[in-house]
């Protein structure tokens, strides 16, 4: 009976050679089943699921850069129709794996920092270590698939499985009310917005008969936009807007940053918000790569360049009157998502100039994740020091701290001026990219709404740096972890040297990982997973 | 014929018990209705020859969701007797909001050419789709069971109760 | 790192202070504590190091090529463009040739042992280190960061922002001691004289960029020697004087020229190393500096020369003449200061520019060996300065007196010390100029020089030992203090003899003036200068034949210097005698004439009274409207602050009508 089905069935296994492309996402997923059976074989030690995450982190980021200056031949398989790949793992997706496994590192090194300070929850957290580093790796794992596919379904799968152990981990203080609150507030909009994507995805599939992007690009192209792709296209896009908190889908951020337990909050600020905006660039990429779609994907695009507008604004002024740091850097959070958003929005224009050379956008969006990480890292890193040390993440506890910590104090106002975008930081240089990939653009309109917003968050902004050097405070000096302090140092001069002497070395950086993402993605360029037929088994 | 007037009555049990789900103030009852919406799917299922689709709605969802619902509102006490009172306001918003909803959608729905599919006449046999799922959806369903482990794990560690 | 390279060279030097600065800022406060001055001193040790390499492999170059053009010899070369968007006036880049070398070896040496002064100066008695020790040692530091960049800056932009620099440092060491209100607004009162003569600096620079276009020296140097070659319709003379006045405005400020030479008599109330390092031998000697740099531009205007050549000459004799009243120690420096800088602009009018850089040279050993004598003094008077309040020194502190009295003899211009080469060289530039006028000044004002330096080495130094009330014996400084004074005393005989070539028929038979000094310098001199007027210009007669004018500035040198001895030593009731008869005179140069209380009656108080007037407008009437635009965005907050409300119905409501707005978006575009 077996062997019937066997024969009758035409196996298919994937060469070692294509396994080996695939290595960042297996080691993520192999970290995840390391964790669970270290735990089963030495007991809940907390140390040493904290080393295998961080090991797996490692491991992974190495076989991402490997993957990203090797040059290796971009992955693209495992499919049920050739030239409809379920994973496309190229350079473009190892460089934001990369991201996100040097990110899982550096959040796992904060939680241990967070166990040291004498977090309240200690014990706790301690002893459900291995529970958490499983949905931390599982949410990573998810962000990972979701920058290696192009295929509807598999998007869907992929920010199901970023999400759902994201809502785990928002309310992973199980005795910390807002935690809880923040988690289920999480939840129903993840289910929500997911409902709503799978929704337009089925538009999608029913217009189309295929869940490939690129083939329904090529579609569009031929067909032109109908009022229904479109509204499939928004429904879908949801799903990703959700992740990245454009608004109005952004309602859940600042409860779940400022309920999340601060090192949760750092990983959903930065690493699932490169996810979103690297999948987001790929579907905006891939939707309008022929001439005609990206003529056909003006109207989609032009409503993402609103919902950017709107993001930006609606960001920066709802950070006004918070005095929740944490809050605050939630809205400023969804502010710059606001920004990068922007640049995705002008994907679409086709270019005049030579094949192969990247769209001045998409590298923008790419150095601006960079800076971007480095900036929220560097900023939440302080405010988790501060609120290890005083137990308070409120804007008073930031009084006079560029007394009480210069350290600190210059780190974060270096943070700050970048998050406004001030000379000579990486903050100023990226924004400074941005504007001239919009004015190239000729999205004027855009480039006004991006500069008025700039100079509406220097207030908020300037609130916290005035706060740390101006507000006498007598209170007792910040003692924070030497290692904690030496990291956000590090990112510090980070921002400084991304906008001084490494400003171009970050932008031919980006150009040269925007580039990867338009060779990869041609219709020609996928090397297809080859896959034998029935009769070639025989 | 026969075809189409069942197609019509299942469609109308789903959405007169949805609108049931929404409008009920009581959240026993809304667990009621939505057995009668997830059911009502289940059958569209059947009519459209997806034989074990449906069979998984009504097993997945209404035997195990919509029990889980039951359980959950049982469980957590006073549930069973909190009233929905929404206020004026909030209901006129609803309605406005949703018949806009609705309409641009039918709009949009109705207005818009379909591609001719291919009509399924038989039901596709349990073994091709799970040939399907181990080959050519190899992935997906890899990728799924990666997240139910995790999801298994974190729901394990939210439902245990704290020492 | 290759250190043969010049560039490596180039950007270590001012990198290696700037870091040491920058550590002593981090770790200073916590863990070094009064060991902060290590890491200055290495970093500016190595810079020297670094420096002295850079002069030889510059001056290896000149020795082989020897061919004197520009371009062989300057270096000018991109260090980093800031945005690669086509944007290249705002790029760094660095400029070296023998002007740069001879700066940045007298800004370094003095700046080394400065460092190595103030480690016994910034502390008491007991050799506890004074409160914001490691403050002071940061701030050198980037003190003589500020100063390398402006040396080695290429293009007036990166000049324009080191010279911001060491004013921003200069008002940091100023106001050191900023909980003494005369310290606080001495520095105060610099940055604003300062900004004066930025302001005019600023816009010669714009009025460079709009005229040609770059701010790039190499190429605006090209341009306007072009151009002046074209002659009149190319580049109008009247632009290039706008641009020389202008570039002169900021010089005026920053060294400290009439009328904007206020501030640097009260920047002695900041700690006596950074007076002789900052407000003697390096900063602000930054101006001279700049005219000499820009030489090329300030030569095509004659009238340009001649407005600088005239107020060097003038605040040369007035600050001289202040100078002779005075009696506190500091400040009789401060203005003989003025008066020399006084005589280096005198000689760059003059198109005397090396002469110009040689006096800056000499000047910067003997004036800041001057100060920190003085410092020394004022370190065992337990902070009194005042020369009638103490006497005699010289018995029990024999070092101090001993390095004093030399660097004042070098000052006094006396014959074979290092003064004396430059200063005559200057002298005889202007004479020989059609402005003799201006020399025949300077000789007097060389009298003055001698005079009031050797009265207040009298005054202080010799006849019978009197002390300050609240001091019990006076006490000679330690290892850290005199060794400094030493070097520097070497310097301050034997500096000036880089600049002399022996031999021939010269001084006394065995000096002839310009030496390998003015060789080093002259590709970069003698390409733009006219013909020389050194040597035979027959129209200025008599003196100028035969070194004639060195005997006889000799002679007046040792006439002052014995006119001070007869004043204070052997009669001394003839100043009070001459003080007394000359009334109204004596009490308008006791008081600098009156300039401070001039400027404050005709430009403080109606800036003040205008001040108020501008302050109640804002107060009253700016403010109400910037609350009401600032008022806009709150209320949106606030509103959207509510709309956040945590309430899920609402935010479901949102979310729903965003997909609804899509979704009509769509059918309508469509």
């Amino acid at each position: 009976m077996t062997h019937a089905l066997l024969a009758a069935t035409p196996l298919w296994m994937p060469s070692a050679a294509d396994l080996q492309r695939l290595g960042p996402l297996w080691s993520l997923a192999g970290t995840i089943v390391a964790v669970l059976f270290a735990a089963l074989l030495v007991g809940r030690n907390y140390r040493v699921a904290g080393a295998i995450a961080t090991l797996g982190g490692v491991f992974t980021a190495t076989l991402c850069w490997r993957g990203i200056t090797g040059g290796a031949v971009p992955f693209a398989g495992l499919a049920p129709e050739a030239a409809a790949p379920m994973l496309v793992v190229d350079q473009f997706s190892c460089f934001f794996i990369f991201l996100i496994s040097v990110f899982l590192v550096l959040v796992t090194g904060m939680w241990f920092m967070g166990l040291d300070a004498g977090v309240p929850d200690e014990a706790a957290r301690r002893r459900d270590a291995v529970e958490f580093f499983v949905l931390f790796v599982g949410s990573a794992f998810g962000m990972a698939l979701m920058v290696s596919t192009s295929n509807l379904l598999m998007i869907i799968l992929a920010v199901e499985s970023a999400s759902l152990p994201s809502y785990g981990l928002a309310g992973f203080r199980k005795k910390h009310r807002p935690a809880a609150e923040a988690s289920l507030k999480y939840i129903l909009f993840g289910a929500v917005t997911s409902a709503i994507s799978v929704y337009g995805a089925s538009l999608l599939y029913g217009q189309f008969h295929t869940l490939d992007l690129m083939k329904i690009s090529t579609a569009i192209g031929s067909q032109g936009i109908s009022v229904l792709t479109g509204v499939g296209l928004f429904a879908f896009l949801i799903g990703v807007a959700f992740k990245v908190s454009a608004v109005p889908f952004h309602f859940w951020c600042p409860d779940v940053f400022e309920g999340a337990s601060i090192e949760i909050t750092t990983w959903l600020s930065v690493a699932s918000k490169a996810a979103g905006l690297g999948l987001m660039l790929r579907i905006m990429w891939l939707l309008s790569c022929t001439v005609q779609s990206a003529d056909a994907m003006r109207w989609v695009a032009h409503a993402v360049a609103i919902m950017a507008a709107i993001t930006c604004t609606v960001g920066n002024f709802s950070a006004f009157r918070q005095t929740n740091l944490k809050r605050l850097l939630a809205f400023s959070s969804i502010a710059h998502a606001g920004y990068m958003l922007m640049a995705v929005s002008i994907i679409w224009q086709p270019r005049e100039s030579a094949a192969g050379m990247p769209h001045p956008a998409s590298s923008a969006v790419i150095a601006y994740m960079i800076v971007y990480l480095l900036m929220n890292l560097a900023a939440f890193g302080v405010v988790a020091m501060v609120y290890w040390s005083t137990g308070r993440e409120t804007m008073d506890a930031f009084n006079g701290l560029g007394w009480r910590n210069p350290l600190l104090g210059v780190v974060m106002a270096t943070c700050l001026f970048s998050l406004v975008g001030l000379p000579p930081l990486g903050g100023f240089i990226t924004k400074y990219y941005l504007l001239i990939a919009l004015y190239d653009a000729s999205l004027i309109w855009l480039i006004f709404v991006a500069v008025f917003n700039t100079l509406l968050s220097l207030y908020y902004y300037a609130r916290i740096a005035y706060a740390m050097y101006f507000v006498q405070s007598d209170e007792a000096p910040v003692r924070a972890p030497a290692m904690g302090q030496f990291a956000v140092l590090m990112c510090a001069a980070a921002i400084v040297l991304s906008g001084t002497f490494y400003a171009g070395k970050l932008k031919s950086f980006s150009d040269q990982r925007s580039r990867d993402m338009y060779g990869a993605m041609q219709p020609t360029g996928l090397r297809v997973a080859e896959r034998p037929t029935a009769d070639s088994m025989h | 014929m026969l075809e189409a007037l069942a197609f019509y009555i299942f469609a109308a049990v789903t959405l007169v018990s949805a609108i049931g789900v929404v409008a009920s103030r009581n959240i026993v009852r809304s667990a009621v209705c939505l057995l009668g919406t997830l059911g009502g799917v289940a059958c569209l299922y059947f009519l459209l020859n997806a034989n074990l689709l449906a069979a998984i709605q009504l097993i997945v969802y209404a035997g195990g969701t919509l029990i889980l619902i039951v359980f959950g509102v049982m469980l957590t006490s006073k549930s069973p007797w909190v009233v929905f009172d929404p206020t004026r306001g909030q209901v006129v918003g609803a309605v406005i909001v949703s018949i806009l909803l609705a309409t641009g959608l039918c709009m949009l729905l109705v207005g818009n050419e379909w591609p001719a599919g291919t009509a399924m006449t038989a039901s596709p046999h349990v073994k091709d789709v799970g040939t399907m799922l181990l080959t050519d959806y190899l992935v997906p369903f890899e990728a799924a069971s990666v997240l139910l482990l995790v999801v298994m794990i974190g729901a394990a560690y939210l439902a245990r109760p704290e020492k | 790192m290759d250190l043969n390279n010049v560039e490596t060279l180039a950007i270590l030097i001012p990198l290696l202070p700037l870091l040491g600065a920058v550590a002593v800022g981090v770790i200073g406060l916590r863990g070094l504590r009064s060991n902060s001055h290590w890491l200055v001193l290495i970093g500016v040790g190595l810079a020297l190091a670094c420096a002295v390499r850079l002069f030889m492999n510059i001056n290896l170059a000149l020795t082989k090529g020897g061919s004197g053009c520009i371009d062989g010899l300057a270096k000018s070369w991109l260090i980093y463009g800031w945005i690669n968007a086509g944007v290249t006036w705002m790029n760094v880049t660095f400029r070296i040739d023998s002007l740069t070398c001879v700066m940045l070896l007298t800004v370094l040496s003095v700046s080394f042992l400065v460092v190595a002064y103030s480690v016994g100066y910034m502390r008491d008695h007991h050799g506890h280190a004074e409160r914001g020790y490691e403050r002071f040692f940061a701030f050198l530091g980037i003190f003589v960061f500020s100063m390398c960049m402006l040396v080695l800056a290429g293009n007036f932009l990166l000049l324009y922002l080191g010279w911001e620099l060491v004013g921003l440092s200069s008002y940091l060491l100023i106001g050191f001691y900023y909980e003494k209100p005369s310290a606080a607004a001495a520095a105060k009162k610099a940055f604003i004289v300062n900004r004066i003569g930025d302001f005019g600096f600023g816009l010669g620079i714009f009025l460079i960029y709009y005229t040609f276009g770059t701010l790039d020296y190499k190429e605006v140097f090209d341009l306007v020697a072009k151009m002046k070659m074209a002659g009149g319709a190319a580049l109008s003379p009247d632009r290039v004087t706008a641009i020389a006045l202008l570039l002169f405005c900021g010089a005026m400020g920053k060294s400290a020229q009439l009328p904007l030479h206020v501030w640097l008599p009260d920047a002695m109330e900041g700690p006596t190393p950074v007076s002789a390092l900052i407000h003697a031998a390096t900063m602000v000697t930054a101006g001279v500096y700049m005219v000499v740099r820009c030489n090329v531009i300030f030569s095509a205007s004659h009238y340009a020369m001649w407005i600088v050549a005239t107020i060097g000459g003038i605040t040369s004799l007035f600050a001289a003449t202040i100078a002779l009243t005075q009696f506190d120690m500091k400040r009789i420096l401060a203005y003989s200061t003025l008066s020399q800088l006084g005589y280096m602009f005198l000689g760059a009018g003059v198109g005397a520019f090396d002469s110009a850089i040689f006096h800056l040279f000499t000047h910067a050993f003997f004036k800041a060996l001057l100060f920190l004598g003085a410092g020394s003094v004022m370190h065992a008077m337990a902070g009194v300065i005042d020369i009638r309040h103490f006497s005699g020194l010289a018995r029990s502190m024999k070092i101090t007196a001993t390095t004093f009295c030399i660097g004042g003899l070098a000052l006094a211009g006396f014959p074979l010390l290092a003064g004396f080469w430059s200063k005559d060289e200057i002298i005889h530039a202007a004479l020989s100029s059609d402005m003799p006028w201006l020399g025949y000044m300077a000789l007097i004002t060389a009298w003055m020089t001698a005079f009031y330096t050797f009265r207040m080495i009298f005054m202080a130094f010799h006849g019978q030992e009197r002390l300050p009330r609240d001091v019990h014996h006076a006490h000679e400084s330690g290892p850290w203090m005199t060794a400094p004074l030493l070097i520097l005393s070497v310097g301050a005989i034997c500096a000036g003899y880089v600049g002399v070539t022996f031999g021939g028929h010269g001084f006394l038979g065995v000096f002839e003036p310009h030496g390998e000094f003015h060789h080093f310098l002259s590709y970069f001199t003698s390409g733009h200068r006219g013909t020389p007027k050194h040597v035979g210009a027959a129209e200025a007669g008599w003196l100028l034949g035969g070194h004639r004018l060195m005997y006889v500035s000799a002679a007046i040198s040792l006439w002052g210097i014995g006119t001070a001895w007869f004043f204070y030593r052997r009669r001394p009731t003839i100043p009070l005698a001459i003080a007394f008869a000359s009334g109204g005179l004596y009490r308008l140069l006791y008081n600098k004439y009156y300039v401070d209380e001039l400027y404050d009656l005709a430009l403080v108080r109606p800036l003040r009274r205008i001040g108020m007037v501008c302050y109640n407008l804002d107060r009253y009437f700016i403010n109400a409207i910037l609350w009401v635009i600032a008022a806009v965005p709150r209320l949106i907050g606030i509103i959207l602050k509510g709309w956040q409300t945590g309430a899920m119905q609402g935010y479901a409501l949102a979310m729903v009508v965003g997909l609804l707005v899509m979704i009509w978006w769509m059918l309508v575009a469509a």
